[in-house]
C-alpha cells in the first residue's frame, strides 16, 4: 500500500469561506501548508489531521480517505439521487 | 520559507528560480575554494575567505540560522525583536526596553520541520563522505612524516594541502548545505 492520502481540505475550505489564511491561522500552521495539504503533496501527523477534524467539526474519515473520495454531493446525496432516477447515463 | 524575502530584488517563489539561485551561489563558493586552496600554497589562512562567505551566503542569503535568509531559523526559535520603548514621556518611567520575541511567520510547523529534518540528514551523508576521504590521507601523510613505508610521490606537503583541500569543501558544505537542500527540493510557493 502506498502513501496515498486523499482529503477534502479544499473543498470544506471553500464551503466555509475560509482563505488558506484563516484555516492556517486557526490551525497554527503555514499557510502554505495548506496548499501542500490540499494538493496531497503532504501526509499531516495525526495531531494536525485531528485538529483539522475537530476545527471542522466532522470525524476525520470525513476528511481523509487512503482511497479516492467520492464529491461531497455525490456522497450526502449520491443514493437519493440514483433512487429517483437522477443523474442519468451515471456509472459507477 | 519566507516567500517576500528577495535575492537582488528578485522574489523566490518559483522553485526553478531558486535552484538557479543555488548553482550560482555554488559556483561562486567553489570558485573561492579553488582559490583558497591555489593561494594555500603560500597563505594558508586564505580559508578564512571562502568560510566567511559561506557563513555570509547562510545567514543573509540561504537562512536557517538567524533573522534574514529565505529560510527560518533552524533551531525554530523565533529572532528577538528590537527593543520597543513605551510610552516613556506619558507615564514618566525611565525608558524601559521591551523585548518580546516576533512570533509572526517565524516557527516552522509539522511540515517545514520535516524538511528540515530530511536536509540535515542528506547534508549529513554528504559531509560524512568527505570526512572519511580525509581519514586515510592524513594516515598517509603521518606515515610519510614518521618515515614508515610510503609512496615516494606523497609527501607531507601534498598530504597536508590535500587535507587542507577536504576540509575547506567540508567547512563550506557543512554552512551551507542543510538550506540549499531545502531550496532545491522545495516546489513553487504560493502567496495566498
Amino acid at each position: 500500500m502506498g502513501n496515498d492520502l486523499y482529503n477534502r481540505i479544499a473543498v470544506l475550505r471553500a464551503e466555509r469561506n475560509l482563505s488558506r489564511q484563516d484555516l492556517a491561522d486557526a490551525l497554527g500552521i503555514n499557510y502554505q501548508t495548506v496548499g501542500f495539504l490540499e494538493r496531497g503533496d503532504y501526509n499531516p501527523s495525526l495531531t494536525l489531521a485531528l485538529d483539522l477534524s475537530a476545527y471542522f467539526g466532522l470525524p476525520v474519515e470525513a476528511i481523509f480517505s487512503r482511497k479516492p473520495l467520492k464529491p461531497l454531493s455525490e456522497a450526502v446525496y449520491g443514493n437519493a439521487v440514483l433512487k429517483k432516477g437522477g443523474m442519468k447515463g451515471w456509472t459507477r | 520559507m519566507d516567500v517576500s524575502y528577495k535575492i537582488l530584488g528578485i522574489p523566490m517563489q518559483r522553485q526553478s528560480t531558486r535552484r538557479k539561485m543555488v548553482v550560482m551561489v555554488y559556483a561562486l563558493l567553489l570558485a573561492f575554494c579553488i582559490a583558497g586552496i591555489v593561494f594555500a600554497r603560500t597563505e594558508p589562512q586564505f580559508y578564512r575567505g571562502p568560510l566567511y562567505a559561506a557563513l555570509a551566503v547562510a545567514a543573509l542569503v540561504f537562512g536557517g540560522s538567524g533573522k534574514w535568509g529565505l529560510i527560518k531559523p533552524f533551531p525554530n526559535k523565533p529572532p528577538w525583536r528590537e527593543p520597543v520603548i513605551v510610552n516613556v514621556v506619558r507615564s514618566q518611567l525611565k525608558p524601559m526596553a521591551l523585548t518580546i520575541p516576533d512570533q509572526s511567520g517565524w516557527t516552522n510547523d509539522e511540515r517545514e520541520l520535516a524538511r528540515r529534518d530530511r536536509a540535515h540528514y542528506l547534508a549529513y551523508q554528504a559531509v560524512t563522505i568527505v570526512l572519511v576521504l580525509v581519514l586515510p590521507v592524513a594516515a598517509f601523510g603521518l606515515r610519510a612524516a614518521i618515515g614508515l613505508h610510503h609512496p615516494d610521490w606523497l609527501t607531507v606537503t601534498l598530504a597536508l594541502h590535500v587535507i587542507y583541500a577536504l576540509a575547506l569543501v567540508g567547512s563550506v558544505m557543512a554552512v551551507t548545505l542543510p538550506a540549499a537542500i531545502i531550496l532545491w527540493n522545495e516546489p513553487d510557493m504560493d502567496l495566498d
